[in-house]
C-alpha cells in the first residue's frame, strides 16, 4: 500500500486518459467528458504540473462544447447545453487564464435564463430542479466576475432557495425536504459561501450542528462517508472536507487518517486513485482525492481552494481579490 | 470516468483475456454506431417511432446519455404525446348556437358528441402511449436507480400526463406511481432518490391541479381535503420498526419533516402536542436502548431535543411542542439526562451516549438563563451552585472519556471542553 503521494504516475495517468478509446467506458462516459478535462486540468494544477495537458487543444475542446445559439455549454461536440457542464468550461478556461476565448455575455445570458421564480435553478431547458444547480450558476456568474450585474439574475432568490434546503441536522439537501446529504451541503455551503452571505445566513448553533454532522462521516478507516450508515468513498473525503473547511471545523476530524485512506486509494501500477482501496481508478476521484490531501495539508501539493475546487491561486486572482470583504479570509 | 466499486484485479483480468478484449472492441463499433444514427436522426429533426426506437436503444446501453433523453422528449411530444387540439369541425348553420333545441336535430350527429368521442379516443391513446413510456423506463430504473436522468425523465412522463389528460385519468397515473416508489424503497431503504421522488409523487396527488410544483411548494402544501400527511407519517412509522429499519436515517429524516403539519393538521392543543412529544421520546428510549450505536437514532433524538427546548435565530416551525415553559424544558432535559446516565451504566463506552449527555447538559444551562416564566406557578427544581459545579465536573468526564474513545474527533471535543472553563 502506497504510503506516499505518487504525483508522476498521477501525471502519467491523466495525460494517458484520452488515449483510451479502445476501452468501452470510454465511450460511454461520452457525456462527462467537459467535466473530465476540469477533473484532470485541477489535477495537475495541483500536482504543479499545469501545463501537462496541452494548452491550445484544451481551449478547442472547451469551445467544440459551446453552443453559440444559447450561450451553454455541452459536455461533447454534439452533446446539449447543461449547466453542470458550463460550470465545468468556464472552470477550465479560468484555470488556464483563457476567458476571453469564449462570449462571456452569452454565457451569463445561458445562466440567467435558468433561474426560476422560487429563486432555483433548473439544470437545462428541462426543468430539472436541484440545490446543485444554484452553486453551479452562481460559481459560473462569479468567475465571469457577474455575479452582481447578471441581468434578471436574483442572487438574493438563490439564496434563499438554498436555505429553505437547510435541514434541523445542520445539513442541506437537494430540494426543500430532502435529506441531508455531503454533496448537497458542498454545493450548499459553497453557494453561500460565494454569495457572500454564509456567517450572517446561519446562526453560531447551525455551524456547530452542521459541522457535528459532518465530522461523524469519518469512519474507523479513516475514510469518510457522504450520510448516516454509509461506506466510506474518497469523492466524500472531499464534500465533506472541503464543507468542514468553508465552516472553519475541519480540525474536528482525524486529517492523518484520512490522508492513509486517500494514498491507500492509489493505483500504484497505473496512477490516479480510485473510491476505495483496490478498485478501479478514475479521474473524479482523482481529483478529489488530490484536492482533500490539498485541504490537509499535504506537502508538494498546490493549495486547492475549497469553496470552488480550483487552484487557489487562480480563484484569489478572479474571485477574491475583488472582494470588498475577503470571504475566503474566513476560511 | 467516475467508477464506483468496481474492483481493479477484476479489471485488470478483463484486459488480459484476449477473448474478452475482442468482445469489448466489438461492443465499442457497436454502441458508436447506433450513437451515431441516433445523433444524426436528431441533427436532421426526425421525429419519428423508428427515431424513437433508435433513442430506446441507445439508453439501454447508457441511460446517462443525457442529450439523447432530451431527444426522446422532443419525439415524444410531438408524436406520441402531442396535447389534445379540438378538430376544426365544419360549423352547419345551426349548430353554432348553443340555443337551439337539439331535438330538431336528431337525425344529424351531435357535433359535441363527436367532440366528445373524439376526445375519449385521443385519451385512450395517450394514455396507453404513456403506459409503454412507463414500462420502458421501470427496467432501467431497477438496473441503474442511482441514474438521476431516468428518475427525471420518469417525472417528466407523469408531468406530461397531467398536461394532456383529464384530471382524473391523470390521477390514475400519479396513484400508481406511489406503489412503484414503494418498491423502489422497499428494495433500497435509503435511496434518496426514492424518498426525493416519493415527496414529489405525494405532493403531485395532493394538488393535482397545480402543474409544474416547484419544489417549495412541495414541502409547504397542506391542502387539508387531499392531504396525505397522516398516511406519509404512518409510511415512515412503517419504515422504522421494519427489519433494521430503526437505521433508516431517510425514514426519521422524513418522519421530522412531517410532524409540523400533521400537528397542525389534527389540530393539536397544547397538551396534545406535549403528550405527541413524549410519544416520540419514548420510542426513541426503546430503539436507543436495544442499539446505543446507531447514529440515525441520535441525530433524531437530538432534533426532538433541540427543536423544543432552545429557540433557534431563525424562525424555524419544528418545535413539537413550542408553548413549554422554561420549567418544563428543564424537567424533560433532566428526564432525558436521568435516562442517559442509566443507559451509560450499561454501555459505559458508548460515545454518542456521553455525547448526547455533553450536550443536553450544555441546554440546560442555557435554558436555565432563560428569563422564569412570568406565572411563577411551575415546578422549579431546586438548583444550586453546587449542582452546577458537579454538572460541570461530570460534563469534563464525559469529555475525557470520549477523548479516549473517540480520538477521531478529539479536536471537537477539546474545542468543548475549553468552553467549559470559559
Amino acid at each position: 500500500m502506497a504510503s506516499t503521494l505518487l504525483t508522476p504516475k498521477h501525471v502519467t495517468y491523466i495525460q494517458s486518459l484520452d488515449t483510451k478509446r479502445d476501452r468501452l467506458d470510454y465511450h460511454l462516459t461520452e457525456h462527462l467528458r467537459l467535466s473530465g478535462i476540469y477533473w484532470g486540468l485541477t489535477s495537475l494544477h495541483l500536482l504543479n504540473h499545469p501545463t501537462a495537458l496541452p494548452r491550445s487543444e484544451t481551449i478547442a475542446f472547451v469551445k467544440s462544447c459551446y453552443h453559440p445559439s444559447s450561450g451553454g455549454l455541452g459536455a461533447s461536440p454534439g452533446h446539449d447545453p447543461h449547466l453542470l457542464y458550463t460550470l465545468s468550461g468556464i472552470q477550465v478556461l479560468a484555470t488556464i487564464n483563457a476567458l476571453d476565448e469564449i462570449d462571456c455575455d452569452k454565457v451569463v445570458e445561458y445562466v440567467s435564463k435558468l433561474q426560476n421564480p422560487d429563486g432555483s435553478f433548473s439544470g437545462d431547458e428541462w426543468g430539472e430542479v436541484d440545490s446543485r444547480f444554484v452553486y453551479c450558476a452562481l460559481n459560473t456568474l462569479s468567475l465571469l466576475g457577474r455575479l452582481d450585474d447578471a441581468p434578471s439574475v436574483s442572487v438574493e432568490g438563490a439564496v434563499g432557495f438554498v436555505l429553505r434546503c437547510l435541514n434541523a441536522d445542520g445539513g442541506f439537501g437537494m430540494a426543500p425536504g430532502a435529506e441531508s446529504h455531503a454533496g448537497q451541503i458542498f454545493t450548499c455551503v459553497g453557494a453561500l459561501k460565494i454569495a457572500g452571505v454564509f456567517e450572517k445566513s446561519l446562526s453560531e448553533d447551525q455551524v456547530n450542528l452542521l459541522g457535528d454532522w459532518l465530522c461523524e462521516r469519518q469512519l474507523p478507516n479513516g475514510g469518510l462517508n457522504g450520510r448516516p450508515e454509509k461506506l466510506e468513498d474518497v469523492c466524500y473525503s472531499w464534500w465533506v472536507l472541503s464543507s468542514m473547511a468553508m465552516i472553519g471545523r475541519l480540525h474536528w476530524i482525524d486529517r492523518e487518517k484520512l490522508v492513509d485512506f486517500i494514498l491507500s486509494c492509489q493505483d500504484e501500477e497505473n496512477g490516479g486513485i480510485a473510491d476505495r482501496k483496490g478498485n478501479v481508478a478514475d479521474v473524479f476521484h482523482t481529483v478529489f482525492g488530490l484536492a482533500g490531501l490539498s485541504l490537509l495539508g499535504y506537502e508538494g501539493l498546490k493549495e486547492v481552494d475549497p469553496v470552488y475546487c480550483m487552484p487557489k491561486e487562480v480563484t484569489d486572482k478572479i474571485v477574491w481579490n475583488h472582494r470588498k470583504t475577503p470571504t475566503s479570509q474566513s476560511l | 470516468m467516475a467508477s464506483h466499486g468496481i474492483s481493479r484485479s477484476e479489471y485488470a483480468a478483463q484486459s488480459r483475456d484476449e477473448h474478452l478484449r475482442e468482445k469489448e472492441l466489438k461492443k465499442i463499433k457497436e454502441y458508436n454506431e447506433l450513437a451515431g444514427i441516433v445523433q444524426g436522426q436528431r441533427l436532421a429533426k426526425e421525429y419519428t417511432l423508428d427515431a424513437l426506437e433508435g433513442t430506446a436503444r441507445l439508453l439501454r446501453l447508457n441511460p446517462e446519455y443525457y442529450t439523447i433523453w432530451n431527444y426522446r422528449r422532443e419525439i415524444l411530444q410531438q408524436v406520441l404525446l402531442v396535447k389534445y387540439s379540438p378538430p376544426e369541425i365544419a360549423p352547419s348553420p345551426t349548430s353554432t348556437s348553443t340555443e337551439t333545441d337539439p331535438e330538431v336535430h336528431e337525425t344529424e350527429q351531435d357535433p359535441e358528441e363527436v367532440t366528445k368521442s373524439l376526445h375519449a379516443a385521443y385519451t385512450s391513446k395517450a394514455t396507453l402511449h404513456l403506459k409503454e413510456e412507463l414500462a420502458f423506463l421501470l427496467p432501467l430504473l431497477s438496473s441503474f436507480p442511482k441514474c438521476y436522468w431516468i428518475w427525471n425523465h420518469r417525472l417528466w412522463t407523469l408531468q406530461r400526463a397531467t398536461e394532456i389528460l383529464p384530471a382524473d385519468k391523470a390521477g390514475i397515473f400519479w396513484q400508481e406511481e406511489l406503489g412503484l416508489v414503494g418498491l423502489m424503497l422497499r428494495r433500497d431503504v435509503r435511496n434518496f432518490h426514492g424518498w426525493m421522488y416519493r415527496r414529489f409523487v405525494i405532493s403531485n396527488i395532493e394538488s393535482p391541479r397545480r402543474k409544474n410544483v416547484s419544489s417549495d411548494e412541495v414541502e409547504n402544501s397542506s391542502s387539508k381535503d387531499t392531504s396525505l400527511v397522516e398516511q406519509e407519517f404512518a409510511y415512515t412509522t412503517k419504515m422504522v420498526q421494519g427489519i433494521g429499519g430503526m437505521s433508516n436515517y431517510s425514514a426519521w429524516h422524513n418522519r421530522s419533516k412531517l410532524i409540523p403539519r400533521l400537528l397542525s393538521e389534527r389540530n393539536y392543543g397544547s397538551q396534545e402536542r406535549m403528550d405527541f412529544l413524549e410519544d416520540e421520546l419514548e420510542l426513541l428510549k426503546r430503539n436507543i436502548s436495544t442499539n446505543p450505536h446507531d447514529q440515525s437514532l441520535w441525530f433524531y433524538h437530538r432534533w426532538l431535543i433541540y427543536s423544543n427546548t432552545i429557540t433557534p435565530d431563525r424562525d424555524t416551525p419544528d418545535a413539537i411542542s413550542p408553548a413549554m415553559s422554561r420549567g418544563t424544558k428543564l424537567l424533560m432535559l433532566a428526564a432525558e439526562i436521568g435516562n442517559l446516565q442509566d443507559l451509560l451504566e450499561a454501555h459505559a463506552e458508548c460515545k454518542y451516549i456521553l455525547k448526547a449527555l455533553v450536550e443536553y447538559v450544555g441546554l440546560s444551562q442555557r435554558v436555565r438563563k432563560d428569563p422564569k416564566d412570568p406565572d411563577g406557578d411551575e415546578d422549579e427544581e431546586e438548583w444550586t451552585e453546587d449542582d452546577e459545579k458537579k454538572q460541570r465536573e461530570d460534563a469534563r468526564g464525559w469529555l475525557a472519556r470520549l477523548i479516549s474513545i473517540d480520538p477521531m474527533r478529539k479536536g471537537r471535543y477539546q474545542e468543548i471542553l475549553r468552553g467549559l472553563e470559559d
